[in-house]
């Protein structure tokens, strides 16, 4: 029965983020395509963002139904086959989301093919930048991500080579669901290595993600531009703040789970604690998404500057270099991040071979503990 | 300052940013000695070419809007500005081009007053759009 709750959870809390994700982009672009204002009031948007997010909990409903009869089964079965059905259930999700995206968008497009032809063009033909945006801080500096990891990985290896005798020669580096050893790593000095690699790996990638706030390209509304500049600076700020603190935690948890692996000190509130620390994590993810908005567009200034005059926003319209709606390409463009379309936080621009560099060091580096422990 | 460029316009990009910065430092959004944003930030942001950026910096120098130094572009702090030869001939060049417009079109002197009224305005209020 816990087994079924957890995975149920997992499902549902993904289901519900995806299915969500409209509410929280920005208005001017949903469903990969960009709005013009009279669009984005309208009833028709509102009507499919409802259905997006109910088929959402449709699928999650019936996703716990196959997962209710395997967790009725033998343990062993159980367990062999929840990790499985987990995985399966995942991208089965992911695909429903997809084309459901896409046929989304695809209603989107005829609804915007079909206003005449002043609304689109009054829309923002203007690419809007403020002189002053990057003058402000926008983000935690680099060295605070940086030094005290660098300090809690010096800890982790001192610990590891102080207490290098004690730690048994097959140590445990995997559990299954239910919590059980399923694979152990012999003993050696690399091997032992694998959890501080891992806390590298994370650096790595939370140092680029803070980079992706930082260098972003701004996205600047042509109407109440100032209003549109602080809230994106806030909303840059308080993501940054957010991933500041996950990443701490996040290696503090593997020094963790290093004493767990070397010393075999697996205590039973060990899962809790890791389904607590998801819990927190992505709920106050939740709470940033929903107060802040893509680009900080929910986030309400508390000074009010001259709001009241518009009640819309307007960004250039570039759908010409977004893929499928998600995917940006542009060649003449030299920003490598920029804010993804669906959801909220940056992607990359796919058109730069930079970005690729990065994605290949990307994997490079994530493999690097796993060729540890094999 | 808000730069505000139109891809679509007829008009370089790099002939509007040179006219969008030249207006905000009239507007006093850019003051004297203020720093511009650097060559590839600003390409970033706009989505444009760092060449085009770079063109119109150039530019600005050259007519001593601006100014080149280690940390980068700033405006001049000297405020009087003047126009030198070269520059004088591009601009009487663009005076004709608009004299000779004006004539063939038979538009009259009030209402081209009028519109240099209206530019003059929108150079000095500082007004959010």
């Amino acid at each position: 029965m816990m087994l079924f709750i957890v995975m149920l959870s997992i499902f549902g809390l993904i289901g519900l983020t995806t299915g969500l994700t409209p509410y929280y982009s920005r208005k001017s672009t949903q469903f990969g395509v960009s709005l013009p204002a009279a669009l984005q009031t309208g009833n028709q948007i509102k009507l499919y963002q409802k259905q997006f997010f109910i088929f959402h909990l449709i699928a999650v409903a019936i996703l716990s139904v196959p997962l209710y009869f395997i967790c009725q089964m033998d343990y062993l079965v159980m367990v062999q086959w929840g990790g499985i059905y987990l995985v399966v259930g995942m991208l089965a999700l992911l695909m429903m989301t997809s084309f459901l995206f896409l046929h989304m968008r695809k209603k989107v497009l005829t609804l915007k093919s079909e206003l005449p032809k002043t609304e689109l063009e009054s829309a923002a033909q203007e690419i809007v930048v403020d002189t002053a945006y990057r003058k402000r801080r926008l983000v935690v500096p680099a060295w605070l991500m940086i030094v005290p990891c660098l300090f809690i990985m010096l800890f982790t290896l001192v610990m590891t080579y102080e207490n290098y005798d004690r730690i048994p020669e097959l140590f445990p580096v995997h559990w299954g669901v239910d919590m059980t050893v399923d694979k152990y790593a012999e003993k050696s000095i690399l091997s032992v290595l694998a959890v501080p690699a891992f806390q590298l790996v994370l650096l790595v990638v939370m140092y680029l993600s803070n980079l992706s706030l930082k260098k972003a390209k701004q996205q600047v509304s042509s109407v109440n531009a100032t209003a549109s500049v602080e809230k994106s600076q806030a909303f840059r700020f308080a993501w940054s703040v957010y991933q500041w603190f996950m990443l701490i935690a996040l290696e503090l948890l593997l020094v963790k789970i290093q004493m767990v692996m070397i010393f075999a000190e697996m205590s039973i509130n060990f899962p809790l604690f890791i389904i607590a620390f998801c819990v927190i994590f992505i709920g106050s993810g939740l709470f940033l998404s929903f107060k802040y908005g893509q680009g900080g567009e929910r986030y309400q200034l508390k000074k009010q500057l001259k709001e009241e005059k518009y009640n819309t926003i307007v960004h250039y319209d570039d759908d010409a270099h977004w893929k499928l709606g998600i995917f940006y390409f542009n060649q003449k463009d030299p920003s490598l991040f920029v804010e993804s379309r669906f959801g909220v936080g940056m992607t990359t621009n796919m058109a730069r071979w930079e970005t690729w560099a990065m994605l290949v060091g990307l994997i490079v580096i994530i493999l690097l503990p796993v060729l540890l422990i094999n | 300052m808000y730069i505000r460029i139109r891809p679509d316009s007829e008009t370089p990009i790099y002939t509007q940013l040179i006219y969008q910065i030249k207006k905000g430092i009239l507007r006093k959004e850019l003051l004297p000695g203020e720093g511009l944003p650097s060559v590839r930030s600003l390409a970033g942001d706009i989505g444009i070419n760092m060449h085009t950026v770079n063109k119109a910096y150039k530019l600005l120098v050259e007519e001593g809007v601006l100014t080149q130094q280690k940390k980068g572009f700033i405006v001049n702090s000297d405020t009087k500005l003047e126009i030198q030869p070269p520059h004088l001939l591009l601009y009487k060049e663009r005076l004709e081009a608009l004299v000779i417009d004006t004539q063939i079109f038979g538009m009259s002197e009030e209402m081209v007053e009028q519109m240099k009224q209206e530019i003059e305005a929108t150079l000095k209020k500082d007004d959010e759009k």
